[in-house]
C-alpha cells in the first residue's frame, strides 16, 4: 500500500530535476522505471521495464 | 501522520477503559501528560509503541529480557488466577486524508507466580477520504511501516534521556538507521529501480552476446565474471551483517545473564564501555586505511623522490645554461619570426640582433624532439617536487594517526580481556562458563567484522573493473550497434542505469549536506549561547550518523554534554522529517517521555519556544519537576497548547487519566526552584 506518488515526495522532485539533464531515451526510462518501482515489486518492474526498452529499440529511435 | 486517540484497556497501570485525546477537529498542537515518578508516563509511551511497531519493549529496556515486561494490568491478572485475561491499545491516526483505526492485543494468564503473555489479535480499520472503510487483516505492520518506519521509531517516540545515544549508535543502529532514513526520504524507490535496471542491463548484455563481435563478447565474459563474484560477495557480505546481528544479540543475551552475578555487574558494564569505544575505533581505523589506500596512488612517485629530484637537477642545470630551450614554444617562436614582431612589441627587423637570437632559439627547439620531451619532464617533476612537503606531511600525519588508533585499539583490547578474565573468575561457576561462550561470540564478531572489511575492500576493486570493462563495452557496442537492435536495448538499459546511478550518488550526497544544513541552523536556534559559540556545525556521516564540528571545524562530539546531545539530536530529528514532509512544518507526532530532564533552563526554554513552530503535534510526558509552572507559561505564549492530562494513582494503585483544562494548569503544577 503505498500513501503517495514519487513525484508527492518534495525531496524526489530533486530527482526528477536531476533525470531532466539526461536525452531523452534516457529520461524516459529512467521514468518510468521509479515509476514502476514506486507501486510494483523488483520481478514486475524488470519485467514491465525489459519490455518498454525493447519497444522503444524496435521504434527505432535510438 | 497525526495521532488523534490513544485508548487503554487493562494495559499497565490503567485498569479498565481510559483514554486520551491528542487532536480534535484538525487541531493537533501541544499535549502535555503531567505525573510523578511510577504513574505511567512510560506506560504511554510504551502504549504507542505497542500497538503501532508491536514492540514490548522500549530502548530504555536494553538490559531487561522480554518476559521480564508485563503489559497486562497485574490487578486484573491477580483478580483472575489461572484464567486468560486480555488487554488491549488502540490508537487512532490520520495520514494523507486517511483514518487508521489500529488495535493490538494482548493476552495473559497468571499461574501462582508465574505470568505468561503472548500477542493476541491485531487489526486496521481505514478510512478513505471518500468515506469507505476497509477492515485490513494482512501486512498491518508493513502499511504502518510505509508511513512511519519501525527503524525510526526511536526518532519520533523518544525518550529524552535516551535520545542522545542517537548520537552513539552502534555499528548495527547505524546500518538499521540508515535504511529507515533512506525508507523515509522514499528513496527507497530509487533503489529498486536501480536494481531492476542493472538485472535487465545483464540479461540485454548476455543476448547481445550471440550478435557481438569477439572483441565485444570477451570483454561481456570479463565484465560478467567480475559481476558474479561481485555479487557472492554482496550476497557474503549481507550473511555477515545478518551473523553480526545474531551475534550481537547473542552477546548481549550473555550480558544480561551475567548482570545477574552482583559481584561482576560493574566490571560489565566497564567492559560494555570499552568495547563500545574498541568499536569506534575500529570504524575510524578502517576510514583512515581507506583513505591511505586512495592516497597511494597520489603518493607513490615519493618512494623514488631521491632518483626524480637528480634527474630534475641535471635537466635544470642544462635548462639554466641554455642547452635547452626555455619553456618558450616552437609555435610562438615562428609566429614572432612570421610577423616580424617581438614579444615586447619591437619589430624585428631581419639581420637584427633580436632577430638572430630569435633565431637562435628557434635551432634550438626544432634541433631534436628530445628536447621537447626534457621540458616536458622538467614541468612534471617540478611538479612533483613542488608538491612533494605536502603530501610527505599528510601522509606523515596519516601514519601518526593510524599507529595512534592502533595503540588505542592494542590498549582497549588488552583492557577488554583483563575484565573478561576477572569475569571469568566469579564464584558462581555458571558465570565462567556464560563468559567463555561470550567470548566465543565476541571471536566470531571479530573475524565476521574483519572479513567484512576484507569484502568491502575487494567489492570497490570489482566495481573499478566493472566501470572499466562498461566503457570498453560502450565503445565497441556504439561501433556495432548503428543497425543492431539488441545492441541498441543493451546501450539503453546501460544508460539509465549509469543516469541513475549517477544521480543517486549526487542526490543521496546533496541530502546528507542538507540535513546538516537545517540540523545546524535548528541547532543553533536551540543552544544556549556559550554552545551555540563551541558548537558550530552538525555533520551528517556516509552512513548517516552525527558528527559536530567546533569552530576550527575539527570533530567535537566526543567532549560535548548529554544534555547539549540530546539538543543536535532533536535538531537532526526536525530537519530529517523537514527535509522528508517538503516543508518546515512537521507532520510527524514528535512524543517525548521525560522531554526536560537533562536540560538546563535556557535550553528548556529554548526547545518549549521553537518545537512547536517546527512540529505540528508535540507530545510531552513531563514530571513536576521538569514541567513546572515556568514551562507551562513559556508553552502557553505560543499558543500552541492544546490538552492536558494529569495522571493520578488511585486508592487500589491503578491509575487514571484526568483531563484538565489548560487554564486550570497552574492549580496542578508547582512552582519552579
Amino acid at each position: 500500500m503505498k500513501n503517495s506518488t514519487f513525484e508527492d515526495n518534495a525531496v524526489n522532485n530533486l530527482i526528477m530535476q536531476k533525470i531532466d539533464e539526461y536525452d531523452q531515451e534516457t529520461k524516459e526510462i529512467c521514468k518510468l522505471a521509479i515509476e514502476l518501482s514506486t507501486q510494483y515489486s523488483e520481478a514486475s518492474v524488470v519485467e514491465q521495464l525489459e519490455s518498454a526498452i525493447r519497444k522503444n529499440c524496435k521504434r527505432g529511435s535510438l | 501522520m497525526k495521532i488523534e486517540k490513544i485508548v487503554l484497556n487493562n494495559f499497565r497501570q490503567f485498569k479498565g477503559t481510559q483514554e486520551i485525546i491528542f487532536s480534535d477537529n484538525n487541531s493537533s498542537g501541544v499535549t502535555v501528560i503531567f505525573g510523578e515518578n511510577g504513574r505511567g508516563k512510560t506506560g504511554i509511551f510504551r502504549a504507542m509503541s505497542f500497538c503501532l511497531f508491536g514492540a514490548k519493549k522500549l530502548p530504555q529496556d536494553d538490559n531487561v529480557s522480554e518476559t521480564e515486561i508485563t503489559l497486562v494490568n497485574l490487578q486484573v491478572l491477580d483478580e483472575c488466577i489461572g484464567t486468560p485475561v486480555s488487554a488491549y491499545v488502540k490508537v487512532l491516526f490520520s495520514h494523507n486524508a486517511c483514518n487508521y483505526e489500529m488495535r493490538r492485543t494482548i493476552n495473559a494468564i497468571k499461574t501462582d507466580d508465574e505470568i505468561t503473555e503472548e500477542n493476541g489479535e491485531l487489526s486496521l480499520l481505514v478510512t478513505k477520504e471518500d468515506g469507505n472503510s476497509e477492515v485490513i487483516d494482512r501486512n498491518i505492520d508493513e502499511i504502518i511501516n510505509s508511513i512511519l518506519d519501525k527503524r525510526l521509531k526511536d526518532y519520533f517516540f523518544l525518550d529524552g534521556e535516551k535520545i542522545e545515544h542517537l548520537t552513539r549508535a552502534s555499528a548495527e543502529q547505524k546500518r538499521e538507521i540508515s535504511i529507515g532514513i533512506k525508507n523515509l526520504l522514499n528513496i527507497n524507490a530509487l533503489e529498486i529501480a536501480i536494481s531492476s535496471l542493472s538485472k535487465i542491463t545483464r540479461h540485454f548484455e548476455e543476448t547481445a552476446k550471440d550478435v557481438s563481435s569477439e572483441d565485444l563478447t570477451r570483454l561481456y565474459l570479463q565484465k560478467k565474471k567480475a559481476e558474479s563474484e561481485k555479487d557472492k560477495i554482496i550476497q557474503l557480505t549481507k550473511e555477515y551483517y545478518s551473523s553480526i546481528d545474531s551475534i550481537g544479540a547473542e552477546i548481549k543475551k550473555y550480558d544480561t545473564l551475567l548482570r545477574g552475578f552482583n559481584d561482576i555487574k560493574d566490571l560489565i558494564e566497564k567492559r560494555r564501555s570499552i568495547e563500545e569505544s574498541l568499536e569506534n575505533e575500529k570504524n575510524t581505523l578502517t576510514n583512515l586505511s581507506s583513505k591511505m589506500h586512495d592516497r597511494i596512488s597520489s603518493c607513490s612517485m615519493l618512494v623514488i623522490l631521491p632518483d626524480l629530484i637528480k634527474v630534475f637537477e641535471s635537466i635544470d642545470i642544462k635548462k639554466k645554461n641554455g642547452e635547452i630551450p626555455s619553456v618558450i614554444r616552437k609555435e610562438l617562436i615562428e609566429k614572432l619570426l612570421a610577423e616580424k614582431k617581438c614579444i615586447c612589441g619591437n619589430d624585428l627587423a631581419e639581420g637584427s640582433h633580436s632577430h638572430t637570437k630569435i633565431l637562435e632559439w628557434l635551432n634550438k627547439t626544432s634541433k631534436d624532439n628530445i628536447d621537447e620531451v626534457s621540458l616536458d619532464l622538467w614541468r612534471y617533476l617540478s611538479d612533483i617536487i613542488n608538491s612533494s612537503d605536502d603530501k610527505k606531511n599528510l601522509i606523515e600525519e596519516d601514519i601518526f594517526k593510524y599507529n595512534n588508533i592502533k595503540g588505542t585499539i592494542k590498549r582497549l583490547t588488552d583492557e577488554a580481556i583483563k575484565l573478561s578474565e576477572k569475569i571469568g573468575t566469579s564464584d558462581r561457576k555458571d558465570a565462567g562458563s556464560f563468559e567463555s561462550q561470550r567470548s566465543m561470540c565476541q571471536q566470531q564478531l571479530f573475524d565476521c567484522e574483519r572479513r567484512l572489511n576484507e569484502n568491502e575492500r575487494r567489492l570497490k576493486e570489482l566495481d573499478s573493473e566493472i566501470d572499466k570493462y562498461n566503457s570498453e563495452i560502450k565503445v565497441e557496442e556504439i561501433k556495432q550497434g548503428q543497425n543492431n537492435e539488441k545492441i541498441k536495448a543493451s546501450l539503453l538499459a546501460k544508460s539509465s542505469y549509469n543516469a541513475l546511478n549517477s544521480i543517486y550518488n549526487d542526490f543521496t550526497n546533496e541530502v546528507k549536506e542538507l540535513i546538516a544544513n537545517k540540523a545546524t541552523q535548528i541547532l543553533q536556534s536551540l543552544l544556549d549561547t556559550e554552545s551555540a559559540q563551541t558548537m558550530k556545525k552538525i555533520v551528517v556521516e556516509d552512513d548517516y550518523a552525527l558528527q559536530i564540528l567546533d569552530r576550527y571545524n575539527k570533530k567535537f562530539l566526543a567532549n560535548i554534554s548529554a544534555g547539549q546531545r540530546q539538543i543536535m539530536s532533536i535538531s537532526y530529528i526536525i530537519s530529517l522529517a523537514q527535509i522528508a514532509s517538503g516543508t518546515d512544518k512537521i507532520f510527524f507526532p514528535f512524543f517525548m517521555d521525560t522531554p526536560f530532564g537533562r536540560l538546563s533552563s535556557e535550553h528548556r526554554s529554548n526547545l518549549i519556544s521553537s518545537i512547536p513552530k517546527f512540529m505540528d503535534q508535540w507530545i510531552l510526558l513531563a514530571t513536576d519537576t521538569e514541567f513546572t509552572r515556568e514551562e507551562a507559561r513559556l508553552l502557553q505564549k505560543t499558543n500552541k497548547w492544546k490538552y492536558f492530562y494529569q495522571l493520578i494513582t488511585n486508592s487500589d494503585g491503578n491509575t487514571i487519566i484526568k483531563s484538565i483544562p489548560i487554564d486550570k494548569a497552574d492549580q496542578v503544577i508547582k512552582e519552579g526552584q
